[in-house]
């Protein structure tokens, strides 16, 4: 929303305050201000001019001499403007003076001084204007020259401020409007905001309901079908009409709201609109048939041709207004092209209603159709205001001679919208902002809102036009508004004293960070949402369970019509984008939610389950991943031994690199080598490896409990094995066998060496391990070991495993 | 002269006047008289063979005590031995024969005693010079070996006591390990002196170049948006608030109507909602954990609820359609507004210094009433308006109010008896602000180069 500051000031007489000063305090008054606009800012010294002589210029085809009077004397101009002529009124700029840009519509910031100069040899005193150079525009000024000068009218009087007779000495200001104030999105409302705000008295116009001696109703007869849509329709009837360019005081408010004026019909309906915020429509009674009109849902699919020329499909949904035989219009948002006004209009019917918001809002929507009434019409407008903007239009209508007034007024409003009644409950708003307002300076701030106050009832008496004032706290926060935000105390709160603290979830989850962070993993986001396609991108196959996603029925395109059922697109869209980018050893992780639906179609909230994704290429293989896995188990105190079965059956990685992670029998996530195939659909050509681990299971296993259990004070004694194994027998089956048959003496065991070559027969591979010994309570003897060793050693043999010596 | 001759010369001064006394003459027998002269000659030997197969009756008679321990202290003196006048005290009472015989050994044994001496200021100046002539350490080893080991002159030393009387040998020994103790405090100071020059020759040699790159430990980066975040639970915990969640696939219930947004209301709309079907929406906002935790009746409530929302935006400098937000709510008896200043003020401090100033601007939202939005002083400006704040001094930051009336009721919270406030920020906002990040969809893409700046 835009107004005139001059406008404002007009309607709140004792309004004096420059833009920034009225930005501020309306701002903190609750209409915020996102900026304003000094039209006037880069002009300077410019008068109306009236060229009294124009000669050719001696050296020049293209240039005249001209000789401009300004009132106090006469002076010397030389211009190049096609359209100068004798006796043409025009705005000057003198000498030290400044204009806005350039006659092509650039602007210049700050402005361009103009200086006296000789063009040509010939002797210039100033410059005579185009409206470009005046920082407006043609749009805005739709008189102006394609190219030239900008010749004011007639009686434009010489030698006076040609800015504040083109209206230019204005300030545009910019609101944003919060969606409950429906009223301030006129001038109205928020000239009754900034009276309240600066505490000055607010003078809106005095509307008459004016017109002849004839009937309205002689004219027009109107039906609501369809009251639930429309709660009000008042029509009026204008005969007579004298279509012309609207007076100029009123061309620039209109231009200072940024409404381009027309003729005096259409400008006096959007003057309304923006005094009032009361959209109004006309159409030419002479095109309405049975001299009635109608207001009913569209039929379904029915077509209508709006005044823009296109053809609309409709339907039932949609509210129509319709003569006696055809629609007319599509209430609220745009007329029809079969009624609209055109220049050789005479008698004109004048619409003034209140639709549904919420009903306008769809419609708008289905038929993809946002016009300036509609947008009016969306937020729920007070039907009590149609008839105060109509009267205002009609009267405007006289006063501009645009033409002649049927008297009477055709009202339709069956459920008439009372204002509202709350209690005066002032202790009540300071217990909710901490303060000690005094009730009588309430009620002062209430008053300048127009609320009323019903002393004997102790009530608040809130007009029609403020729906958004339904319980104590809004008043409380009227309250608050005018007694200044900034002047309400600041206190932290007193109270029961509560536990700061993270949940063990979250405790997890930062360690999780902490975990990965150390082993060189920077952590990275990525959205919840991707494409269905990923499923076939990570080689699922079609009856995969993970394929059952949560579908977003509107998503911003397939790309973002998913809720992810796996974590891995997101990572290995980011290392595809880094290693596509050249970063060498890239190491990712991420914290995020999968969304697992339990039916579908889906009935109820999936369940989300947070997983810790790990990606990474570069330096580092299937063990490195491994590592960070177990130094993250180790962190969260799950400190057993976690087993990796190869089988894990994830189509997306590599068949013979890929593991399940198993803690105490239950699988808690799986790590791998991405499937060259699934990395190269990703443009990857390096080896990728990926860990995924599913955090619930973390959360259910995790303990912070650790226990001291000493430090050994008796030495260790290590024995060493070597051994020849079937490849098909992994070091995790030959520790398991060190697990089982090592017995309590078996401190640790670590793997020192693998090979497999020249020297080992084919199929086999050579191990050798590192078996350290230790008994709490004593040093260990020979014998000790050696009845542990053998019993291992015997066990290996049972698998086909060959010592060697 | 040597100290050897000067010895020699009062020592046979010394037996001279003690022959002069005439009455003990006839004590000495003429073996023992010669012991000045070997003494005298330096053929200690000689002396010791003659004191050590010494008969012990044959060498006359009594000695008056005084007279005897006179003797023996004159000899020490002269020996520069004092323990032998400390020694003259153990006489017996009675004198006889096996005083005497006592007396003679006394002075072999102090003759004996005076060569052990010899010999061993011998060994010693040899160790010394060696030493001093060290000039490393494993030179000074080998002299440490050559005179205090195993093989070792003073060891010889040592292994020749076994020929002394087992009475002597303690005296001798102690001898031999003054010695010992000397020449070890000698090679001690020439260790520390080579040590020291050694270590400075080492330093001087060991001296690198600081300037050279350093070997990284690739530590891992937080998402900027975590180090925000982190920060705000930090402070948000520090004030007794606990950090919940709720789930981001939202029942519609949740996420608008128990927040006073009806169906059809025009802020369903400005929020863009992404739908799963009619009920159930990705929720746009954080505040229906408010409603989540309101309901369980667990009152008072100090919460925030930090978590993923999202809004149907395309993708572009400034908006992104998955995005997160930091719900605040308290909820107790006797919560103002002021209070709701107090808190954000202090946070704002908390998050962007301690000159940050805020400002409440009314604002409306369906939930809360009255409502604001908060701006902070521009940290990079300080307020005086700079490009950064657009001029204007303030950066929005939160939007905030106290939790409207209609909303407790819908939860189960008696208005009549609780108030509370409710806020929520935009973490993007604050990580874009905080680190000066100028683009969104830098935060999504997970460029290594631009999380390793953070």
């Amino acid at each position: 929303m835009n107004t005139s500051l001059k406008w404002i000031k007009d309607l709140v007489p004792g309004l004096s305050c420059t833009p920034q000063e009225y930005m501020d305090a309306m701002t903190l008054s609750g209409s915020k201000v996102e900026g304003y606009r000094c039209m006037d800012a880069d002009l300077d010294k410019i008068v109306i001019g009236r060229v009294a002589s124009v000669e050719r210029h001696p050296d020049a085809d293209k240039l005249v001499i001209c000789q401009v009077d300004i009132g106090e004397k006469t002076i010397q101009i030389v211009t190049g403007a096609p359209n100068v002529a004798e006796g043409a009124k025009v705005p000057v700029v003198l000498d030290g003076g400044r204009v806005a840009g350039g006659h092509d519509g650039s602007v210049t910031p700050g402005g361009i001084k103009i200086k006296k100069g000789k063009l040509r040899g010939v002797e210039s005193d100033g410059m005579m204007c185009s409206i470009e150079e005046l920082g407006a525009s043609r749009d805005m000024f739709p008189l102006a020259p394609e190219d030239g000068l900008y010749l004011l009218p007639e009686d434009a009087p010489v030698g006076e401020d040609a800015v504040a007779y083109l209206g230019l000495d204005d300030t545009v200001v910019e609101y944003e409007i919060t969606s409950n104030r429906v009223d301030c999105f006129s001038v109205l409302g928020l000239a009754r905001e900034a009276a309240a705000t600066f505490g000055k008295k607010f003078v809106p116009p005095t509307v008459k309901e004016t017109g002849n001696t004839e009937r309205a109703t002689d004219y027009i007869k109107v039906t609501i079908q369809d009251q639930d849509l429309c709660s009000r329709y008042v029509a009026r009837v204008v005969k007579n009409i004298k279509i012309a360019p609207s007076p100029e005081w009123m061309q620039r408010r209109l231009r200072a709201q940024g409404i381009r004026p027309i003729n005096n019909i259409v400008d006096i309906t959007n003057y309304v609109m923006e005094e009032y915020g009361q959209p109004m429509h006309a159409y030419d009674l002479d095109t309405i048939e049975g001299r009635e009109i109608i207001v009913r849902r569209a039929a379904k699919d029915e077509k209508f041709i709006t005044l823009d020329g296109q053809e609309r499909v409709l339907d039932d949904s949609v509210l129509m207004i319709c003569d006696g035989k055809k629609p007319v219009g599509i209430a609220g948002i745009m007329g029809g092209e079969n009624s609209m006004i055109t220049d050789s209009v005479q008698t004109m019917l004048f619409e003034a209603a209140c639709f549904d918001g919420t009903n306008i809002r769809l419609s708008s929507k289905k038929i993809g159709m946002r016009t300036d009434a509609s947008s009016k019409f969306e937020k729920g407008l007070d039907p009590n205001n149609a008839i105060d903007a109509i009267n205002r239009a009609c009267q405007l209508i006289e006063e501009l001679g645009a033409g002649e007034v049927v008297g009477g007024v055709v009202d339709v409003y069956d459920n008439v919208k009372e204002g509202r009644r709350l209690p005066f409950e002032p202790e009540k708003y300071n217990a909710l902002l901490g303060t000690d307002i005094a009730k009588e300076t309430m009620l002062s701030y209430f008053e300048a809102l127009d609320l009323g106050y019903d002393e004997a009832a102790n009530e608040v008496l809130v007009p029609s036009f403020r729906q958004d004032l339904e319980c104590d706290a809004d008043l409380a926060e009227e309250v608050a508004r005018f007694f200044g935000y900034d002047k309400i105390p600041t206190t932290l709160p007193s109270g029961e004293a509560t536990t700061g603290q993270l949940s063990f979830k979250l405790r997890i989850e930062a360690l999780a960070r902490e975990a990965a962070e150390f082993c060189g993993f920077s952590q990275g986001m990525t959205y919840s949402f991707e494409s269905p396609k990923v499923f076939d991108k990570l080689l699922l196959p079609e009856d995969s369970p993970l394929r059952q996603a949560v579908v977003i029925s509107n998503p911003l395109g397939e790309d973002f019509s998913i809720m992810r059922t796996l974590p891995l697109n997101g990572m290995l869209t980011s290392l595809s984008t880094n290693m596509n980018r050249r970063n060498k050893n890239v190491r990712l992780y991420e914290l995020g939610n999968i969304y697992l639906p339990h039916q579908i179609p889906v009935t109820e909230l999936p369940e989300e389950r947070m997983q810790f994704t790990l990606g990474m290429y570069g330096d580092g293989d299937f063990y490195t991943m491994k590592g960070v896995v177990e130094e993250f188990l180790y962190k969260v105190g799950m400190r057993r031994k976690a087993a990796y079965d190869p089988n894990a059956g994830r189509p997306f990685l590599h068949p013979g690199r890929q593991a399940n992670i198993v803690y105490d029998g239950d699988v808690i996530g799986y790590l791998g080598e991405v499937h060259p195939l699934a990395a190269s659909k990703y443009d990857m050509k390096e080896r990728v490896y990926v860990a995924v681990i599913d955090m619930p299971k973390i959360v259910s296993q995790a303990t912070f409990d650790y226990k001291y259990s000493g430090i050994a004070k008796f030495p260790a004694a290590t024995r060493d094995i070597s051994m020849i194994v079937p490849k098909s027998v992994l070091a995790g089956d030959i520790e398991k066998v060190f697990d089982k048959k090592g017995g309590r003496l078996l401190e640790s065991y670590a793997l020192f060496d693998i090979y497999e070559g020249a020297q080992i027969k084919p199929g086999y591979k050579s191990l050798a391990y590192s078996l350290s010994f230790r008994a709490d309570d004593r040093n260990l003897e020979d014998a000790d070991i050696t009845a542990a060793m053998d019993k291992i050693v015997k066990a290996l043999e049972a698998m086909d495993v060959e010592l060697r010596k | 002269m040597t100290l050897m001759h000067v010895t020699h010369l009062s020592a046979k001064r010394e037996f001279i006047w003690l022959f002069e006394l005439g009455w003990y003459r006839g004590i000495i027998r003429p073996l023992w008289r010669m012991v000045p002269f070997f003494y005298a000659q330096g053929r200690t030997d000689e002396i010791v063979a003659h004191a050590t197969c010494a008969p012990r009756s044959e060498y006359g008679e009594n000695l008056p005590y005084s007279i005897a321990q006179g003797c023996v202290r004159k000899l020490a003196a002269l020996l520069h031995a004092p323990r032998a006048a400390s020694m003259g005290k153990i006489f017996p009472a009675r004198f006889g024969n096996g005083v005497i015989t006592h007396i003679t050994r006394m002075f072999v044994f102090y003759i004996v005693e005076v060569k052990m001496k010899e010999k061993l200021q011998k060994i010693k100046d040899e160790a010394v010079r060696q030493i001093s002539e060290s000039k490393d350490l494993a030179k000074l080893n080998d002299v440490r070996v050559a005179v205090l080991g195993k093989k070792g002159e003073l060891t010889a030393v040592l292994k020749s006591m076994k020929d002394v009387s087992p009475k002597e040998r303690p005296i001798i020994g102690q001898l031999v390990n003054e010695t010992r103790e000397s020449i070890e405090k000698v090679l001690e100071e020439t260790k520390a002196k080579l040590e020291a020059a050694e270590l400075e020759v080492r330093l001087r040699h060991e001296v690198i170049d600081v300037t050279l790159p350093a070997k990284k430990n690739s530590l891992g980066h937080r998402h900027p948006n975590t180090i925000a975040l982190e920060e705000m639970e930090r402070i948000f915990t520090g004030m007794g608030y606990e950090v919940v969640e709720g789930p981001e696939v939202e029942y519609d219930y949740y996420n608008f109507e128990a927040l006073n947004i009806p169906a059809n209301h025009p802020a369903k709309d400005e929020q863009d909602t992404f739908y799963i079907n009619d009920k159930i929406v990705l929720r746009t906002q954080t505040s229906p954990v408010q409603v989540r935790e309101m309901e369980k009746g667990r009152l008072p409530i100090r919460m925030i609820a930090p978590g993923r929302v999202f809004r149907s935006d395309e993708v572009d400098a400034t908006h992104s359609p998955s995005f997160h937000q930091v719900e605040g709510l308290v909820i107790d008896k006797n919560i103002t507004f002021a209070d709701l200043k107090g808190t954000l003020a202090e946070f704002a401090k908390q998050l962007f210094g301690a000159d940050t100033k805020v400002k409440f601007r009314p604002h409306h939202f369906p939930f809360t009433e009255p409502s604001a939005e908060m701006d902070v002083t521009c940290f990079k400006c300080g307020g005086k308006g700079c490009r950064f704040c657009k001029g204007e001094g303030w950066i929005e930051i939160l939007g905030c109010g106290m939790v409207h009336p209609r909303v407790l009721r819908m939860s189960g919270i008696d208005p009549q008896k609780y108030s509370g406030f409710a806020f929520g920020v935009g973490l993007e906002r604050i990580a874009l602000l905080k680190y000066e990040i100028d683009d969104m969809r830098l935060l999504y893409e997970n460029d290594q180069r631009f999380l390793d700046q953070f």
